[in-house]
């Protein structure tokens, strides 16, 4: 996210970026006289200039300024020890007749400490603009910078949420878990704000975006801002990179698939183009060791962008995943092809297209279309698909210093189809069950809502807002009215304290989403959820940050069957009441230090009610701990261990003689990751990287339900490049 | 005309396989009317033997099982049943499959699920009284032994001989997978299937299984026991007094032994087993079975055998 800083605003500790790597700006040929060029830079969070405009400046100075700014490296800019992205307004002058100011006649230096604003000679910062839109409480970010250095995540963001306070996974290495008690069927994930139906390839594989094009990917636990609704039990929401015009790329080839990513500029960088995917060579692999398995996995990312104006950019961006597993036999007479059963497959597409519009003092307005595509392999060989129409449109806009009003709607419509059983008893009551339950239709939602950052001291914050959804579905229609505060005060100059209250409203949902497939007329109501989280966060000598965080949910007509352990299979969709209270402990150095680490922990219980019986949630786990670290060894060589503790879940049943209240469970399990890297750098920031990672290590094998689960060992090994 | 240019472009984008395979072959299953249960039937020691109500869920026909089975492909996966009263019951169809190549046939028969379709003759009030069990039929743990299960079969009737007359309701709370079966020459009990083939099969319920001496179509079909088992002499003939009745399990068990693919370990083939056990864990699973078969494989579970302590690792 790009951010705008009101520059006299103390509240947030903000640092700015500072030039370190100089390259002399040529006095372009030809030219005469002094020349001033005002030019626009992006900063990224490792201090790259990722796309360098010019606003203002004549040529050919105006050029040669914007060609070699993107060349230049910065401290990055920090926000209460955090890097983040900037756009700065940095002045640049030519004067040649001076030459002996300089170390090379005829050439513009940067100087590396920023010069005082009335030294007119060098270029300088004139101002850093960041815009000041917080996350919100209970919101958690991991930087692409981070996640690349992060043990077991293979430099995937969304990979990397599994570490996070509050995440409590479902079986370790398999990307599918548990926010604060709400499953995986309660959680939304969006990229840039389009909904996807889920992150990550079949098989544990790698998440279904290029991690080139992630910028940053925030987990909100609960309390979730306004602009986010239809899921009850938390968001997971990333951001694409800024775009950039100096052409730039990045590619990965491991032992199972390769992914690359380019982009670059058109039209003096008004433009850019981004290209990126990542393909499996799964089935080819699996032909050697099992021949009847087909494994197959791919995923593509493409997006134009153009600046307008400086203020107004359109931006078109499209990606899709597909996913297949099938399983070939020989057919029964020998003359026939094999038969080949598809076990599993799905597919998404989107293509999303926006228009963003910089207001006046700060302020931001976007107005997009988004159609999409699903589909799903379901049992008896039969798809079940879903097209979707949405728009969406988000303002902002500060009034004054202490006010920022936010607001927007959206709608989507999503048409469910499924095929026709091929080959299947019409009296069977399950074909009959599903078509009821799962009838062709257009389903509709529409969303308000607006919320105010109200800062009447650079010390506190308050945002209150409002939600309301309506569902339409079938003749059938839901409302939810989700009302949202949240409180951030800085009580010392390194202490905050941070408290989220909320209410979220979501349609029927599985336990597991399930793209393409969604239950009909919204049978049984709405589910509910009410959040509250209460903590405080502490700026700790040596760039450590740590935080503490009590948190409490409630979850009313769950349609969490599997957590429930009820039957999933239930056409009448049983309902039960979830509950969830916890503490967080979060303590971190960002990974992408010389010597980085966290040590992550939940303290939690997580319930469910069946009429007046209570039991624990299927993957209730009393302790979760993540910790890992990363050292720059230098020379390029880099190392990483994260160690994976996770409390047992519950198993069942309970002996008849044990005494009341027993509750058996599975057995502690940990497991360690382990990553080195080792970095060549090329030229300028390209380099290239020989990376060594694997998932548990140790090849623990953890329980689940009484079963001993073979080990999830997941190796990698592969080259990255930059470029 | 753009709208629709994006849709078909959207509709293209789909990667995900149709349905590829093979035309199936298509595979009816019925269930065949009983006579001897709308009827009645005269035992081999003279009782004439009537039903008033003989209910119990029949279904789940699958094809193949993978350790008898060769090449044989299922394509339907469709395991429902159907609760009949087989005292009134005419022969209907029971389950339909699609699939290739050669395959035996399993079934279930046992409690109804809450999906169990009911047939002529039943209701729900029939479906509540069998599912009536701490474990359901279809999503229980048979590992359990001594756990309630739902009624497999609810048979009801009366026998007669020499102006004596016995009652007797019973509900049998038994649950049977039954697969493997084999002819009568010995050879394994299957159905072929090409691509376009439309074939029927039968599946019949023979009542007078309950009342074999011993589990073999040779054996004689007697009533005597269980009248005399009528310990008060009230004219009903309960469960509880069959469970006071001994039987040498020698006997039993040797027939079951020679029957198709049960293997016993030596130790069990002396003690004694109850009247009652011998009905509703031996005979119930035979009352079923397709036509032309000859016997089929089911698991006997919680059988104690009185005098005999049971194998390490039962």
């Amino acid at each position: 996210m790009l951010l705008w800083l009101l520059p006299a605003t103390a509240w947030a500790q903000i640092v700015k970026p500072s030039p370190l790597e100089t390259s002399p700006v040529p006095y372009p040929e030809g030219a005469a006289g002094t020349a001033e060029v005002e030019l626009i830079l992006v900063i990224d969070p490792e201090g790259n200039v990722r796309s360098a405009a010019v606003g203002s400046g004549t040529e050919p100075f105006a050029g040669a300024a914007r060609e070699a700014a993107s060349a230049w490296r910065f401290s990055p800019a920090t926000r209460d020890g955090e890097p983040i992205t900037v756009k700065i307004r940095f002045l640049v002058r030519f004067e040649a007749e001076e030459a002996e100011e300089v170390e090379t006649a005829g050439e513009a230096e940067i100087d590396p400490e920023p010069p005082e604003p009335d030294a007119p000679k060098a270029a300088k910062i004139i101002d850093v603009l960041v815009e000041a839109e917080r996350p919100p409480p209970s919101t958690q970010r991991f930087t692409r910078a981070e996640v690349r250095e992060l043990p077991g995540a293979f430099g995937d963001p969304f990979r990397a949420i599994e570490v996070l306070p509050g995440v409590t996974p479902i079986v370790s290495g398999l990307p599918f878990f548990y926010v604060r008690g709400a499953p995986p069927g309660n959680i939304g994930y969006y990229l840039d704000g389009v909904r996807v139906p889920y992150l990550f390839h079949v098989a544990a594989g790698p998440s279904v975006v290029n991690p080139a094009l992630v910028s940053a990917v925030d987990l909100y636990s609960g309390g979730y801002p306004a602009r986010f609704g239809r899921y009850a039990g938390a968001i997971v929401s990333a951001e694409t990179t800024e775009p950039r015009a100096d052409w730039h790329g990045e590619g990965v080839v491991r032992l199972v698939d390769a992914g690359a990513f380019v982009e670059g500029g058109f039209a003096e960088g008004r433009g850019t183009v981004a290209l990126g995917g990542r393909y499996s060579y799964t089935a080819g692999l699996f032909s050697l060791l099992a021949p009847e398995v087909t494994l197959d996995y791919r995923d593509y990312q493409a997006r134009f962008s153009f600046d307008i104006t400086p203020r107004d950019r359109i931006t078109v961006f499209s990606f899709g995943s597909y996913d297949f597993l099938s399983n070939t036999q020989p057919a029964p007479d020998p003359d026939d092809d094999p038969i080949e059963t598809v076990l599993f497959g799905q597919e998404f597409y989107r293509i999303d297209a926006r228009y963003d519009r910089k207001l006046d003092e700060g302020g931001f307005l976007r107005a997009a279309v988004t159609w999409g595509y699903d589909q799903t392999r379901l049992f008896g060989a039969r798809n079940s698909q879903n097209m979707l129409v949405g728009t969406r449109m988000r303002i902002r806009q500060p009034l004054g210093e202490e006010v920022t009003v936010r607001g927007g709607f959206d709608m989507q419509m999503d048409r469910y189809t499924a095929d026709p059983v091929p080959f299947a008893d019409p009296d069977n009551p399950t074909i009959e069950q599903f078509n009821d339950l799962f009838p062709p239709r257009t389903d509709t939602g529409v969303a308000v809502w607006t919320d105010v950052v109200w800062r009447p001291t650079p010390d506190f914050e308050v945002v209150p807002g409002l939600r309301i959804d309506n569902y339409f579905s079938v003749g059938t229609h839901g409302l939810g009215v989700d009302p949202r505060v949240s409180i951030t005060a800085r009580v010392h100059p390194k202490v905050r304290l941070l408290h989220a209250i909320g209410i979220a409203h979501q349609p029927p949902s599985f336990s597991v989403p399930v793209p393409g497939l969604a239950v009909a007329s919204l049978r049984g109501g709405l589910q509910r959820s009410f959040q509250a989280s209460s903590g405080v966060e502490v700026t700790l000598p040596l760039e450590l940050t740590a935080s503490v965080t009590g948190f409490g949910a409630t979850f009313m007509n769950m349609t969490d069957a599997v957590g429930s352990q009820l039957d999933p299979t239930d056409p009448t969709l049983p309902r039960s009441l979830g509950g969830a209270k916890g503490l967080e402990i979060y303590i971190r150095r960002s990974l992408a230090k010389r010597l980085g680490g966290f040590v992550s922990y939940t303290l939690s219980r997580s319930t469910r009610s069946l009429g007046r019986e209570q039991l624990l949630s299927t993957f209730d786990r009393t302790h979760v701990l993540n910790t890992a670290f990363g050292y720059d060894l230098g020379r390029g060589w880099k190392m990483g261990l994260r160690f994976s503790l996770f409390g047992g879940t519950p198993t069942a049943p309970v002996p008849d003689d044990a005494p009341d209240g027993t509750q058996l469970r599975d057995p502690v399990f940990y497991r360690i990751d382990f990553r080195a890297e080792k970095r060549w750098r090329l030229y300028d920031r390209a380099w290239i990287a020989l990376v060594a990672e694997m998932i548990n290590i140790t090849l623990n094998r953890e329980t689940l339900g009484g079963t001993e689960l073979p080990p999830v060992s997941i190796p990698s090994i592969g080259v990255e490049a930059s470029l | 005309m753009r709208w629709l240019g994006l849709v078909v472009v959207l509709g293209a984008m789909g990667c995900l396989p149709g349905d590829g395979r093979p035309e199936p072959g298509e595979l009816l299953v019925e269930a065949q009317r009983s006579d001897e249960a709308r009827d009645g039937f005269v035992t081999d020691d003279g009782w004439a033997v009537h039903f008033d109500r003989f209910v119990t869920a029949l279904g789940g026909v699958g094809l193949g099982d993978e350790a008898f089975d060769v090449a044989c492909i299922d394509y339907s996966l469709s395991f429902y049943d159907r609760l009949y009263d087989f005292a009134v019951a005419d022969t209907s169809k029971l389950n339909l499959h699609y699939g290739l190549g050669t395959c035996t046939l399993r079934y279930r028969m046992g409690s109804p699920s809450d999906r169990t379709i009911l047939m002529a003759g039943t209701s729900e009030t029939d479906r509540e009284l069998l599912r009536d069990a701490r474990i359901d039929g279809i999503f229980g743990d048979d590992e359990d032994e001594d756990a309630e299960e739902g009624v497999g079969l609810l048979v009801e009737g009366s026998a007669s001989k020499d102006g004596e007359q016995k009652r007797f309701r019973w509900l049998i709370r038994q649950n049977h997978a039954i697969s493997r079966c084999l002819r009568p020459d010995g050879s394994p009990f299957r159905v072929t299937l090409e691509g376009g083939d439309e074939l029927v099969r039968a599946a019949r319920v023979l009542p007078r299984e309950l009342f074999r001496k011993l589990p073999d179509d040779d054996a004689p079909v007697l009533f005597a026991p269980y009248a005399l088992a009528d310990a008060d002499a009230d004219g009903v003939v309960t469960l509880e007094e069959l469970q006071q009745v001994q039987l040498p399990a020698g006997p039993i068990l040797e027939a079951l032994a020679g029957d198709s693919n049960l293997m016993l370990p030596g130790q069990v083939l002396s003690g004694q087993i109850t009247l009652r056990e011998l009905l509703e864990k031996i005979l119930f699973p035979r009352v079923a079975s397709f036509e032309g078969v000859q016997g089929c494989e089911f698991i006997i579970s919680g059988l104690s055998i009185e005098g005999v302590e049971p194998p390490d690792g039962d």
